[in-house]
């Protein structure tokens, strides 16, 4: 932290790298996200200071303490919620959320979508292993259906989510996926991730190599990726394949891969549109057994000024930036300057006095400033409800329910099948019960 | 035109001090009628206190019993500490609002009623089997029936007003009535109406007009033969306003911010009665207020922390079960001591509880509620306008400890209004803020010599770069760090923090004897029923002092030898005995509890008998031993 900033020298990734011993797993796909970020924040034109990186808790929430930045190793799936809080009041700071499928998607779902449609401008880098590393080995929520774990001993029941759908469906204004070993590919998607004006959202694919080794090896193996992984690019055709011989075409309102030639050449295949986001829900139900797997940008929806009835003006809960023009404080570069303190403050206390009429000044007489940081629009591409693809998840089937009934059965009375430490349980608590009930019933006098 | 100053013939008798309860349906528009009541009482120059008592259902059914609203108001020409116990004057919209609140009348009280109200249909819901207007069970109160739906309809024939719309101005009938009985000046009112209503004139002129019309009925009908005056109390001069807790709370909040140079952020989540916190910041962003209104509890809590990190004044608001949500970060925000301060306005639990009623319940949960060893310091305010000076400190601590800061308050000052001194903001105390930028020696638990708080550094400055987060940090680097002995080093220092804070805490006031046989030990809202109690104990003669704890965590340091200066210590709370076990673990005293859990405020009555019984029992204790050593 000593390494003071370097405003009349070019930064490099060095400057990025925190005195902290790295301390993920040999082989983690962690260490390759770390390195492709630390490349690309020297390139971005941002004094090391102004980036702040949050995270919550597992494994890819240790990545603050690696970057040598502001950094916020928060708690399980809180991440979102101290970034806006960071963001609203300090709206100059690159703000990076750094999470995972369990701390973004599980502990953490309800302040994910909620940061999605407020559209706050952060970034979120959330690494996909589909398995719990730092509690060693649980199913996660991206985990297929049917996966034995630890805690899944003959196979999970739970339907997994796919997160670059549920940020689609949370209207996120930026939503892409990369995956750990594509380093050129990784660099360009974080490079726009920060570029863009909202919430960017980034899947990376990242191998566990200790408790889910492989899950992406059909996107990772050399033999395997081109024809696995399906390339994302603005207003080109969808083609992939170690040929480049194979397309996406939509009949129907069906996706379907068809070979190129034989009659079917690129003007058939669907064009990759990031400002549709209805095409991007479409791509985002791609992937195996049937598909490819869509890396790349999603969608990238501009903010952009409201049009009509249709377009949607989006204001984040928080209340816009103060008005300078009344007083109190003015922002002068990172100093705040107090003035006439004592005038506003009387102003306020005095509100509904004794000798007047208040004298408040109330939300709606408060000019906005035109470029409060919060105030943002997107487009208002719709696309048509029948596009709906098909998903990545229908690898497993759900087992059937007489398979759960029956693990059921086996936690509840397996080990206790003559209730003798259920019955222990329940003097403990009745002793319990007669001793509070007496100290109760005694006003909480105690001793007499 | 009604001003206050009547000009009828009628008799004129003083009184010193009156207790009247506006009561009716939650539709009736009671609260509004009290809240009024009270504005132009305070422009009387009374002093006063207020109880709002209404139920968690916006609309309960109308006409039950579980959907009556009350709203109670003592006012004086001396000094009120209490809404008051017993009423002098209940006014009921219907059947239900008398039998939930006549027994609560003294004999010989003045009962307003709406005949009309008291339909069949009415009198079934309420569940009364005759007419009590007419029974002769109301005989032992002055009762006087007033048509108040005809004569309101009547006044507001000729504006075109819907039956409905014209049905709901009664409230104001009833407040002009009750302002000739009292002398009050309707002019506020009719300045209030003017500007709520200011985007529906018709509204304002038939508001206007029925409270005027509720005035002059009352003057010139043969209902009231007479009328009562209320002299101006004898308070302190400067310039007065009426005040609830919960806009204390917001208010005290921005002047700590204001004179600490620093934004304020509020992460909050609504919920009964915390909500009222939010709403006034929202308004208030001219004074560099950022509201959030968060998706649940805990991101309420976070966003504030995250606030807190970029160097804002981070506040989170909460009541009952939204405070269990909070615990997670607390420990959090204290790990990496940042200042934050967590509002819990408390209501009557467990779960949803009674979310409208109040209760204090949540104090030992203030104090231990979070997993690990997690200090962390609590405030509480007396009554509804020290809800601004304990917000300002809560402030003025948190930033100068680096800690967050528990305020509590409950439901019954967040909601209840008293006349507040307004400060001169030049009175109030600076909370110095200096927001490390030196690069030289720099660590991020380096610590204060003497508050042992560590630097506050916020993203942006530059050769500051560092980590922070909830794993146990090493001593001075704050880098994570599992060594044995510096857990025991960290947990032990941030105990010590805490502890410190003692030295903030002014000597504590003790009112009446400096010895004596009985100390009445508060915290909280019980303040004003327990210096009622006390007053009049000490007027009939007995030794009896008072103490009321602000500072609940530390303890004042003087506190143990207080309660030692009295035979005995009893301690009334709004739960089953919380303050009292940590006196008695601390001090070692035989603190006495004394409980009640209805989600209703103690009256001064019930203090005082519990005093008296108490006094009585010790002496007798006392001479048991002496004959069986």
């Amino acid at each position: 932290m000593s390494v003071p900033s370097a405003s009349d020298q070019k930064p490099s990734k060095k400057d990025f790298v925190s005195d902290q011993d790295v301390r993920w797993c040999p082989g983690c796909g962690d260490y390759a996200i770390l390195s492709q970020v630390q490349k690309v924040l020297p390139e971005l034109g941002i004094a090391r200071e102004r980036f702040a990186f949050i995270s919550g808790i597992g494994c890819s929430s240790r990545f603050p303490y690696y970057v040598n930045t502001y950094g916020f190793h928060s708690i399980h799936g809180r991440a979102p919620a101290i970034a806006t809080g960071l963001k609203a009041t300090r709206p100059e700071l690159s703000v990076w959320i750094v999470t995972g499928d369990g701390d973004a998607l599980s502990i953490g779902g309800n302040h994910l979508i909620h940061i999605l449609r407020r559209n706050l401008d952060v970034n979120i880098l959330l690494f996909n292993n589909k398995i719990y590393g730092l509690t060693k080995g649980q199913y996660s929520p991206t985990s297929e259906v049917g996966k034995v774990t630890k805690s899944t001993p003959i196979g999970s029941v739970d339907h997994p989510f796919d997160p670059i759908a549920l940020a689609l469906g949370a209207e996120a204004s930026f939503v892409a996926r990369s995956i750990d070993v594509e380093t050129k590919h990784l660099q360009d998607i974080v490079r726009r991730a920060h570029h863009h004006k909202g919430t960017s959202f980034v899947e990376i694919l990242q191998n566990c190599n200790v408790f889910n080794d492989g899950a992406f090896a059909d996107v990772t193996e050399k033999t395997t990726k081109a024809d696995a992984t399906l390339v994302l690019e603005h207003g080109k055709p969808l083609i992939f394949g170690k040929n480049r011989d194979k397309g996406i075409r939509l009949r129907n309102f069906q996706p379907e891969v068809v070979a190129l030639g034989e009659g079917i050449s690129e003007s058939d295949l669907l064009v990759h549109d990031e400002r549709n986001p209805a095409l991007a829900y479409l791509i985002a139900r791609l992937g195996p057994p049937h598909f490819p797997t869509p890396i790349g940008v999603f969608t990238a929806v501009d903010p952009a000024p409201a049009r009509g009835s249709s377009g949607r003006l989006r204001l984040a809960a928080v209340a816009a930036a103060p008005a300078f023009a009344l007083g109190g404080f003015r922002w002068h570069g990172e100093d705040i300057v107090r003035e006439e303190v004592d005038d506003v403050v009387d102003d306020v206390l005095h509100g509904h006095d004794t000798d007047g009429a208040s004298r408040r000044v109330h939300q709606g007489d408060v000019p906005e400033t035109p470029d409060a940081h919060l105030v943002e629009c997107v487009g208002n591409w719709v696309g048509e409800p029948e596009h709906l693809g098909v998903g990545r998840h229908q690898v497993a089937h759900r087992p059937v329910e007489i398979t759960l009934l029956e693990l059921q059965q086996q936690v509840a009375f397996g080990d206790d099948a003559d209730q003798s430490v259920a019955r222990h349980h329940q003097q403990a608590a009745d002793t319990m019960l007669t001793h509070h009930s007496n100290g109760i019933r005694d006003g909480g006098r105690g001793r007499q | 035109m009604p001003d206050g100053a009547t000009s009828n013939s009628k008799r004129v008798e003083p009184r010193d001090r009156v207790v009247i309860r506006f009561a009716g349906d939650s539709g009736d528009g009671m609260q509004v009628t009290g809240t009024q009541f009270t504005t132009e009482s305070a422009l009387a120059g009374n002093d006063l206190a207020t109880l709002p008592d209404f139920p968690a259902e916006i609309r309960a059914p109308a006409g039950t019993l579980a959907g009556v609203s009350a709203f109670q108001l003592n006012f004086a020409s001396d000094e009120v500490f209490t809404p008051g116990d017993d009423l002098d004057v209940l006014v009921a919209m219907n059947p239900a609002a008398l039998k939930v609140n006549v027994g609560d009348l003294k004999p010989g009280g003045i009962l307003i009623v709406d005949r009309e109200g008291f339909n069949e249909q009415n009198l079934k819901k309420a569940e009364y089997d005759r007419n009590p207007l007419g029974d002769g069970s109301l005989d032992r109160y002055q009762l006087f029936q007033a048509d108040v739906a005809k004569l309101t309809s009547a006044a507001l024939k000729d504006l075109g007003l819907s039956a409905r719309a014209v049905f709901r101005c009664r409230n104001f009938f009833c407040l002009g009535m009750t302002s000739w009985l009292y002398h009050r000046p309707i002019g506020p009112s009719e300045s209030w109406l003017s500007d709520k209503f200011k985007k529906t004139p018709e509204l304002v002129e038939a508001n206007i007009r029925a409270l005027r019309a509720g005035y002059n009925f009352a003057e010139n009908s043969e209902l009231f033969a007479v009328s009562y005056e209320i002299r101006p109390a004898t308070i302190a001069p400067g310039k007065y306003r009426n005040i609830t807790g919960n806009t204390a709370t917001a208010l005290g909040f921005v002047a700590a911010a204001q004179k600490a140079g620093r934004p304020i952020f509020l992460g909050s989540y609504p919920i009964t009665p915390a909500s009222d916190i939010l709403h006034e910041l929202s308004g208030l962003k001219q004074f560099n207020v950022y509201t959030f209104q968060a998706e649940d509890e805990i991101a309420g809590i976070g966003a504030a922390l995250g606030a807190a990190f970029g160097g804002a004044i981070a506040i989170t608001t909460t009541s009952g079960p939204g405070m269990n949500l909070k615990a997670e970060t607390m420990g959090l925000a204290l790990a990496v001591e940042l200042p934050l301060i967590i509002t819990d306005i408390q209501r009557a639990g467990p779960s949803t509880g009674m979310p409208t009623k109040t209760e204090q319940a949540d104090l030992l949960m203030a104090m231990y509620g979070r997993h690990g060893e997690a200090p962390v310091p609590i405030l509480a305010a007396a009554t509804p306008a020290d809800c601004f000076a304990m917000a300002f400190e809560a402030v003025r601590i948190a930033v100068r400890y680096m800690t967050p800061v528990i305020l509590l308050t409950d439901g019954y000052l967040a909601n209840g209004a008293e006349p507040w001194l307004i400060p001169d903001p030049a009175s109030l105390p600076d909370i110095p803020v200096q927001l490390r930028t030196d690069p030289n020696g720099f660590f991020p638990y380096l610590r204060d010599q003497v508050t042992l708080s560590r630097p506050w550094v916020v993203p942006g400055t530059p050769g500051l770069e560092h980590r922070i987060g909830g794993l146990e940090k090493e001593y001075l680097t704050g880098n994570v760090s599992y060594a044995p002995m510096n857990h025991e080093q960290m947990i032990r220092v941030r105990a010590r923090k805490i502890a410190g804070i003692v030295r903030e805490i002014p000597p504590t006031q003790v009112l009446g004897p400096e010895t004596g046989d009985l100390l009445v030990l508060g915290w909280g809202s019980t303040f004003g029923a327990i210096t009622q109690a006390v007053r009049e104990l000490g007027a009939a003669g007995h030794r009896v002092a008072q103490a009321h704890l602000r500072y609940l965590n530390p303890l004042p340091p003087d506190l143990g030898s207080i309660l030692r200066r009295y035979r005995t210590v009893l301690v009334p709370e709004m739960n089953l005995g919380q303050l009292v076990r940590l006196i008695r673990a601390e001090y070692l005293v035989d603190a006495v509890g004394f409980n009640k859990i209805q989600g209703r405020p103690f009256k001064v009555s019930e203090i005082v008998s519990r005093c008296l019984r108490l006094l009585d029992g010790t002496t007798l204790e006392e001479s048991v031993t002496e004959e069986h050593p």
